[in-house]
């Protein structure tokens, strides 16, 4: 979901604590949302735009449906690098894989987590990542450590590259989404701030999945093993971004019906009319004539 | 161009090089040099020459030791060689400090076991210092306490070289030969924090644990429910345990009977332990404490990064904002303060806040990670690494 707009600002800027002086605005608010529909747990495809109905802040609004094709894909690809030195035959092939999915106009980044969040890859198309240095790179950044790991004291990895890819701003011509790729391996007491987290992706423009594999998958980048508590809380972070935590088998196929699932989903795009442009905006996209289908959009939005 | 001719640019670039920068043309095992080095006190000359030699790897440790056991016999003034071989290899293991923790591990090892086995009665200054540097090395590798006070966490290999060094580690050593040093006090605790008290105590999850250590155990353990009951009741009751440990730690803390100078520190740890126990108002009380009574940014910058998660915990999110805003003044862009900040500021509606939220993020994750205090928080001495080395260099004059 992004949100452009113009805006005449007439006074100063509003501090995190309310005080200070106030902004009054007079803006037009043109909305991005992405929106998935799924039947049982396939893509319900060939929606137009009338079947659509979409409220801000409980105003109706007068929604366009934009060709998906038409807005390319940033993805954010975020994953242990715990066991990637012991592993790199194996995960190699898989990474390479995993690119090849992208298309042409699409571009990736990857967020490696070892002792600290590394940058293993800085945005770029799919057609310039190096097809071996991936595996290097993510390598690298397990900093050449043991697959053990200190969330409380070193800071949560896991919560810091979560929360740099939620906040991080999104081209406006671009669609971006998430995938936290979680394989459980060795054992974990982190417990980040799943409330934190969960309150921030309300706010981002990026839709989050969760694809989490439980139990050990071989040759896969070991993680660390997420409490129930970790995975409610990322579960709700991830459907207030309009995205979804998926228990998948292996790792493979978990991204790519991931990825083909945002794909396949709808952009929707509307000028807010009837509601201030400022302050939260909470969503509401509905499917009126297709009862049984199952909508997901995030829940809000923050004007500016 | 032809590799005769290529040769010959390269032999003349190199004749015409100054003679500093000829030295620092790759040498292979640097243990001997590096030796006689660090005896003549040539530190800068020390520097370069690992700068320029091969990086160190898992086989580099048997290359010094051949080197270092004839050397450390090779001359008069024993006791003074035996601590510049002990010292270098420190040097040599701060090097690894990324990297495998076994790699580090032997040198530390040997070098702890040559000082530790020395027939003297006498408790030097150089000793005491070496044992801080030493213990330094040891505690900023990935599991700080496995070597340097014996706690098993890490792979067979390392606690094989752990236990190599005796009971208790580097710490019990140490402490014998000088049990009044405040510095292996604090450690002592230091390492009960580490390994009893990591438990973030995010208040939803305590509501949550306490609820779950109430559970009925499973009678037997027979289906995937029942080994998720059991999980999620063990995991409660470790997590109850921490905060106790927490609590406990924090009045072991409050009974060191130490100079003033410690102070703070002591302090600050008190304040984390009031925290990770859920007593938020006593911990942004310690933790103020430790603002008003110290001008140290490494100790500022924790006060500030562990109240602003106290007073957050509080609810009070725009007071949390501007405590994680006053750490960062003290390490700029550190990523535990930075994350947090840009974390809260995202949550407002303006954009002015916004937009700062998203620029903290950029500039922290552009590059490597900063200076981070937090990311050294229990790791007794590894902060003060190259300040205990300089003071082991002057004593060895």
């Amino acid at each position: 979901m992004k949100v452009t707009a113009s805006l005449i600002v007439l006074a100063g800027s509003v501090a995190l604590s309310g005080a200070g002086p106030q902004t009054f605005r007079a803006a037009t608010q043109v909305v991005t949302v992405q929106v998935s529909v799924l039947q049982g747990k396939t893509p319900l495809r060939g929606l137009t735009t009338s079947e659509f109905e979409l409220t801000d802040n409980g105003v109706p609004q007068h929604v366009q449906l934009i060709p998906a094709d038409a807005t390319p894909i940033d993805l954010t690809l975020i994953i242990g690098a715990y066991g990637a030195r012991l592993e790199a035959s194996r995960i190699g092939p898989y990474l390479k894989r995993l690119v090849s999915w992208l298309q042409a106009p699409d571009r990736i980044q990857v967020l490696g987590l070892g002792r600290d969040v590394r940058n293993v890859l800085t945005f770029r198309s799919a057609s310039d990542v190096p097809s071996d240095g991936l595996i290097g790179a993510l390598t690298r950044s397990s900093g050449g450590t043991d697959p053990i790991h200190d969330p409380l004291l070193l800071g949560s990895p896991s919560f810091d590259a979560l929360l740099l890819a939620l906040i991080r701003p999104v081209d406006p011509d671009r669609r971006s989404v998430i995938v936290r790729l979680w394989f459980e391996g060795s054992s974990g007491n982190a417990v980040p701030d799943g409330g934190l987290v969960a309150d921030v992706a309300a706010r981002s423009d990026s839709v989050l999945y969760v694809a989490y594999a439980p139990g050990r998958t071989e040759g896969m980048p070991t993680d660390s093993t997420p409490l129930q508590y970790e995975l409610q809380s990322l579960t709700s972070a991830a459907e207030a971004t309009g995205g979804a935590l998926r228990h998948v088998g292996n790792g493979v196929g978990a991204f790519k019906d991931t990825l083909d699932e945002f794909r396949q989903s709808y952009v929707l795009r509307y000028t807010a009319t009837g509601v201030p442009t400022g302050g939260w905006h909470a969503l509401s996209v509905r499917v009126p004539n297709r009862p049984s289908a199952v909508v997901h959009a995030r829940t809000g939005y923050v004007g500016r | 161009m032809g590799m005769p001719a290529r040769l010959a640019i390269v032999l003349v670039g190199l004749l015409c090089l100054p003679l500093g920068a000829r030295q620092a043309v790759s040498v292979g095992d640097p243990a001997q040099p590096a030796l006689d080095l660090y005896l003549r006190q040539d530190y800068a000359g020390f520097e370069q020459l690992l700068q320029s030699a091969e990086p160190l790897d898992d086989h580099s440790f048997k290359a010094f030791q051949k080197v270092a056991d004839v050397w450390v016999r090779g001359g008069e003034k024993n006791e003074r060689r035996t601590f510049v071989a002990a010292t270098v290899a420190l040097e040599f293991a701060h090097r690894l400090r990324d990297k495998p923790s076994e790699w580090a591990a032997e040198f530390l090892v040997w070098a702890s076991n040559l000082v530790g086995n020395r027939e003297s009665d006498l408790r030097s200054d150089t000793e005491r210092l070496w044992y801080l540097a030493c213990l330094a090395g040891m505690t900023e590798l990935s599991q700080p306490w496995d070597l340097s006070a014996g706690v098993e966490s890490g792979t067979v290999r390392l606690r094989t070289l752990s236990r190599s060094i005796g009971p208790g580690g580097l710490l019990a050593v140490a402490q014998r030969r000088f049990p009044d040093e405040p510095r292996f006090k604090i450690a002592q605790l230091e390492r009960d924090e580490w390994v009893h008290t990591r438990f973030e105590p995010v208040p939803d999850y305590v509501a949550l644990v306490r609820h779950n250590v109430q559970l009925r155990p499973p009678v037997e353990v027979r289906s995937t429910e029942d080994v998720t009951q059991q999980s999620v009741i063990e995991t409660a009751a470790s997590a109850v345990q921490a905060m106790r440990a927490s609590a406990q730690l924090r009045e072991a803390f409050k009974a060191l009977q130490l100079p003033n100078d410690f102070g703070p520190e002591i302090l600050l740890h008190i304040g984390v332990l009031s925290m990770r126990s859920g007593s938020f108002t006593d911990s942004v009380r310690y933790l103020r404490a430790v603002e008003g009574a110290s001008s140290d940014p490494y100790l500022l910058y924790l006060a500030n990064h562990v109240e602003g998660r106290a007073l957050y915990y509080l609810g009070a999110r725009a007071e949390a904002a501007e405590a994680f805003d006053r750490s960062l003044a003290y390490f700029r862009n550190a990523r535990s303060s930075a994350t947090w900040l840009a974390a809260l500021l995202s949550l407002s509606d303006a954009p002015a806040d916004r937009d700062r939220a998203a620029e903290l993020m950029s500039v922290a994750y552009r590059t490597g990670p900063a200076p981070d205090p937090w990311r050294f928080y229990g790791r007794s001495e590894a902060w003060r690494w190259s300040a205990n080395i300089r003071q082991v260099q002057q004593s060895l004059k």
